[in-house]
């Protein structure tokens, strides 16, 4: 595009460019290639949307059947989460307008026992639920967006423009879902053509320069066939300054674009494909040293990303009740995350992380029925391959070679000191890692009058390699220091000259099979508006695999062993680690009290979690890391959600969950933990909600919404030791909106007491360093359809 | 890269878990040979202890009568000319393990006709062709070839004869104690493998501390610390290498680095049993570090480089 004089705007622009000239070539191509005549009615849209407050929390009402017919999520049963055997949560796009949510971050506010906390940058998607969670690596909970299955944890953060409903089913999945969903799922959708058709448009602005716009084209051009084009563009100026260089440090600029086509050529056959992509420019990590109360150091961070995916869904009705769906998925990530690796204002060291990552999924499920419509079974397989490339290099720089290398190589023998040849030395690491599985399973529903006893199994293998090469070439002049003193006197003659050349690859395979039963029961109360209450126990587990940062410890063994140290463990002892496993028990019901006005779900849970994936330092060692299925964690609690209107234009919403997650047995560095509390994963979790409508005009056309929020966490602790702990937090919010019947107008503001709390905590080289969570924003969102 | 460490218990619980493996298989008969030294005591208190190096025994293996039959032809007594023999078909127990590619075997009561008229009796011992790894890269000492391990002793007409190896590797435990905080403090690890290299006159011998570490607080392993010419004494009681103040070499990079701050203010090591397989030692580091270690021999290694 470089004769439009594309390539002179900066990033922010044309993102914003891209994404408006797509969304009108694409309204503009479609009317052009099929001739569609759009239908539009006024004020439809208005009563659309009061009988959404109305129900505000039921399952999506238009085509919710064509929704779960084209939804694998739904398809595998999980649709409505409340008429089975596991608690869960979602939110209307009516919620997510109000608070603003627009991906997986925004439901850790809402979601009972699930957080994930906000820090370093988009990359960063540590995820705990119940307790149970991991900084690194694989995560514990499935996330899919429109029936693609997010494969790639650091993917996980992304916007989503329109989102119709969000939910989040907790317990294991695996039995259905397979690897990476041991504490729950989050599911995912976006607007459907078929539910809204023509244009919806988002621009909010808030402090600190917080720009956002949406743009949404949606349109049925008959029966069979329609399409929706949406786009995305987020720009914030960031709060957190590095007083190194006073410049702000957490910027972002994101922008997106989703593309959804639908085709039924027949009654019984139904096609959907989701094109997404998006693009990501993002500073991040403001890490606060705790000594000095600064952001301070002098090498860039930064994080960036492009991401595109695509879903193509499947679903055809057969004879005797059988349907036939097929979802296959082709994901790809490129991204770099570049770091100031020790967050000083001094030279040690940076890290560069490149990722190219392509995966293809298959996924395809028979379901049908049986003994009169009391008996449900499914049969599914499920495949997978992955290719990840990624290049990173660590690179040691002055203070770094100097202070962890040079000095205490001369402290140990000043008589013969060194000086090393350059002032960086980098540490080249390359990586291929292709991975592989498939998977079998099934699912046995059976009605017995009040009572549902369901039974699943999923069988997964998995082959995983790594690949690695790793370079340094460096060096450093040994002197004859007779003397002894330090620094290196002017009398001192060159001994001789050491070259550091470092080559090393290699090769590393392991394979797992995975069983993952789950078995559960339902009781439906004599009357039926009642509720039911439910018990399950199951099984899930967290993917094996091999984590690559771990190699900056092996090189540094390496450059070690040329200084005279010995190694400590093989590269396979700390890079590998075998899958994670839980079994969890859950009791629960789904309430429903004053004509279903009030909704009430309460569940407790048990889970033993074991051949837990952590990094420990290894007996003896106060240095060096391995990866390691070390712990063994147990995590007992219970969450409520309640769900009350009142009267039609008051709404009361609660949540509060509750989790004990303690290490049953866990050593690192000698030490043993066994009994404290899992570190990173908060005891509380409470949401708290409360939204009034009032009508403005005779006609019910106009309303004023006012809405108040409050969300918090904690206690948190940030070791294993439990000597640090953010204590319970929590955060206000408000939201005053107008409501026409094409159009709002909201002001709204999070955190409106600027409480002080801190997101995250680590230890560098001795350093404490924390995040600090979000200060008050304001905003203003107009929102308009037409 | 870490030693495999192999016991004299299970070097015979693996001879006797092995026996059962090898019986009645007509084609297990094989040999091979083991290059060590000879110590050599009179009978006489007035002839001094000797030494005979780069002695060649032949070691015949038969599992299916389960004897053995040592010979050699390079045995030097007086250290000008060698004499040979080859013992009785010796009643044995014999380990052939070929998945795994060793044999072991223990044997007594042999008995031969040296070729110098004089008698060979009381001859037993054991043996094993057990291999384990053990590299750093830039050894100061490479070994190419794999060792076999013979420990054996026999009687002549006046004197008793040892073998042991000028070249011996052993494993054992090192105890430190050194003042960290103001506090004493102790450390205890068995990880380091202790390396006795005897020059070829007997007189010196190189001393090399692999995977050392003196206290707790090192946060990694010596590679290799190396005592270079420390003199040997012989006695009837076997061998002692003492020397004092001793500025140890230390592997970095390939080559051996002088590492005065690291000086051995004393440093004696002597073998405390009558097979030559075990030793003690007692040493001071730069004032600092008291250390002593005691330990037996592991089979002989090939260093993989």
């Amino acid at each position: 595009m470089k004769h439009l004089g594309f390539h002179i705007l900066p990033f922010s622009a044309k993102i914003m460019a891209l994404t408006l000239s797509l969304t009108f070539v694409t309204e503009v191509m479609a009317k052009v290639t099929l001739n569609v005549n759009p239908e539009h009615i006024e004020g439809v849209e208005a009563l659309a949307e009061s009988e959404q407050l109305e129900q505000r929390d039921s399952v999506p009402t238009v085509s919710e059947t064509l929704l779960d017919e084209l939804d694998v999520v739904a398809v595998k049963g999980h649709t409505n989460y409340r008429q089975r055997s596991m608690s869960g949560n979602h939110l209307s796009l009516a919620r997510a307008e109000n608070l603003g949510v627009v991906g997986i971050k925004g439901m850790s506010d809402v979601v009972p026992n699930f957080y994930m906390p906000d820090y370093g940058s988009r990359i960063t998607s540590s995820i705990y639920v119940r307790g149970i969670g991991a900084r690194m690596d694989q995560p514990a909970v499935g996330l899919t967006v429109d029936n693609v299955g997010i494969m790639n944890k650091n993917a996980y953060d992304f916007d989503v423009a329109d989102v119709a409903y969000v939910e989040m089913v907790r317990g294991p999945q695996s039995s259905l879902f397979g690897r990476n969903t041991m504490t729950g799922m989050i599911n995912i959708r976006s607007i459907s053509p078929w539910d809204y058709q023509g244009w919806r448009s988002t621009v909010m602005i808030g402090l600190r320069s917080l720009f956002k716009f949406n743009i949404g084209w949606y349109h049925q051009f008959n029966d069979k066939a329609a399409m929706s084009a949406s786009g995305n563009f987020y720009r914030y100026g960031g709060k957190f300054i590095n007083e190194y260089d006073d410049k702000t440090v957490d910027k972002e600029v994101y922008g997106g674009m989703r593309i959804k086509n639908y085709y039924n050529p027949s009654d019984a056959v139904k096609i959907a494909n989701s094109f997404s992509f998006s693009l990501l420019r993002q500073g991040g990590y403001p890490y606060e040293s705790v000594a000095t109360g600064k952001i301070s150091y002098n090498d860039t961070c930064f994080y960036r990303r492009f991401m595109l995916t695509d879903g193509l869904t499947v679903n055809a009705r057969l004879p005797k009740n059988l349907t036939l769906m097929s979802v296959t998925t082709l994901q790809h990530l490129n991204d770099n995350m570049t770091l100031d690796q020790d967050f000083l204002p001094e030279s040690y060291f940076t890290l560069t992380q490149k990722t190219r990552e392509t995966a293809i999924t298959q996924d395809i499920m028979l379901r049908g029925l049986a003994l009169g419509d009391t008996y449900h079974w499914m049969v599914g397989a499920y495949g997978f391959y992955r290719h990840q490339r990624m290049m990173a290099p660590v690179t040691f720089k002055e203070e770094g070679i100097e202070r962890l290398i040079v000095r205490h190589r001369n402290e140990a023998n000043p008589f013969y000191p060194i000086k090393w040849d350059t002032d960086e030395m980098p540490l080249d690491s390359y990586f291929s890692l292709p991975s592989g599985g498939f998977a079998i399973y099934h699912e046995s529903r059976y009605d017995l009058g009040r009572w549902n006893f369901a039974a699943a199994l999923r069988l997964d293998y998995e082959r995983i390699s790594l690949n690695y090469d790793n370079y340094c070439d460096s060096g450093y002049e040994m002197y004859n220091n007779p003397s002894g003193l330090l620094p290196i006197p002017e009398s001192a003659q060159p001994y001789r000259h050491v070259p550091v050349d470092i080559s090393m690859h290699g090769s590393l395979k392991n394979d797992y099979l995975q069983f993952s039963p789950k078995v559960s029961a339902i009781y439906n109360l004599p009357d039926v508006t009642l509720g039911n209450l439910y018990a399950s126990i199951g099984k899930g587990f967290k993917a094996g695999g091999f984590n690559t940062q771990m190699f900056s410890d092996v090189l540094q063994q390496k450059v070690m062993e040329f200084m005279g140290l010995s190694a400590q463990y093989s590269v396979e002892d700390i890079v590998s680690y075998k899958p994670e496993k839980s079994w969890s028990f859950e009791i629960g019901s789904h309430l429903n009290f004053l004509n279903s006005n009030m909704r009430v779900d309460l569940s407790v849970f048990y889970i033993d979690c074991r051949d837990q994936q952590l990094t420990v330092f290894p007996p003896g060692e106060t240095t060096g890391r391995m990866m390691t299925n070390a712990g063994k964690t147990r995590s007992v609690g219970g969450e409520v959600t309640v769900d009350y209107n009142p009267m039609k234009t008051l709404n009361l919403m609660a949540t509060y969950g509750f989790t004990d997650a303690r290490f049953l047995n866990y050593e690192s560095g000698g030490v043993s933990y066994k009994g404290k509390r899992v570190p990173y994963a908060p005891s509380n979790t409470l949401f708290l909600q409360a939204t009034y409508l009032q009508s403005v005009s005779s006609k019910n056309l106009y309303f004023i919404e006012l809405s108040a929020n409050f969300n918090g966490a904690g206690s948190i602790y940030w070791n294993e030791s439990n000597s640090l702990r953010q204590n319970f937090y929590g955060l206000l919010g408000i939201n005053i909106a107008y409501k026409a019947p094409k159009w709002s107008l909201e002001l709204w503001g999070n955190n409106l007491t600027n409480t002080k709390y801190s997101t995250f905590y680590f230890l560098s080289m001795g350093n404490e360093f924390l995040q600090r969570g979000k200060a008050t924003q304001i905003g203003l969102t107009v929102r308009a359809h037409f | 890269m870490t030693i495999k460490n192999i016991t004299l218990g299970l070097l015979l619980g693996a001879m006797s878990m092995g026996l059962s493996s090898c019986l009645g298989d007509p084609e297990n008969k094989s040999s091979f040979s083991v290059n060590v030294s000879n110590m050599i005591f009179p009978d006489n208190p007035a002839e001094e202890v000797s030494v005979d190096q780069n002695c060649t025994y032949n070691i015949a293996l038969d599992g299916v009568n389960n004897t053995i039959t040592i010979g050699t032809s390079t045995l030097s007594l007086d250290g000008k000319n060698n004499v040979s023999f080859t013992t009785n078909e010796m009643k044995g127990l014999v380990a052939s393990v070929s998945s795994m590619g060793y044999q072991s075997g223990s044997f007594a009561n042999g008995q031969a006709h040296l070729s110098n008229g004089e008698e060979i009796t009381r001859l037993g011992g054991y043996f094993t062709t057990v291999v384990a790894s053990y590299a750093v890269a830039g050894d100061p000492f490479p070994i190419t070839t794999s060792v076999p391990m013979l420990v054996m002793s026999y009687r002549t007409n006046n004197a008793l004869i040892r073998t042991f190896s000028t070249d011996a590797f052993f494993q054992g435990q090192t105890k430190t104690t050194y003042a960290f905080g103001g506090q004493e403090q102790s450390f205890v690890t068995d990880e380091a493998v202790y390396r006795v290299k005897f020059s070829s006159d007997m007189k010196k011998a190189n001393v090399v501390l692999y995977n050392i570490r003196f206290a707790s607080q090192m946060p990694r392993p010596l590679q290799a610390v190396v005592l270079k010419d420390v003199p040997v004494t012989l006695s009837r009681a076997g061998y002692t290498l003492e020397i004092s103040d001793c500025i140890p070499e230390m592997l970095e990079s390939g080559a051996l680095t002088p590492y005065p701050s690291y000086t051995f203010d004393s440093f004696k090591l002597m073998s405390v049993s009558d097979d030559l397989t075990q030793i003690s030692c007692e040493y001071v580091v730069n004032g600092s570090f008291k250390g002593s270690f005691s330990g037996r021999s592991c089979a002989a290694f090939s260093a993989q480089q």
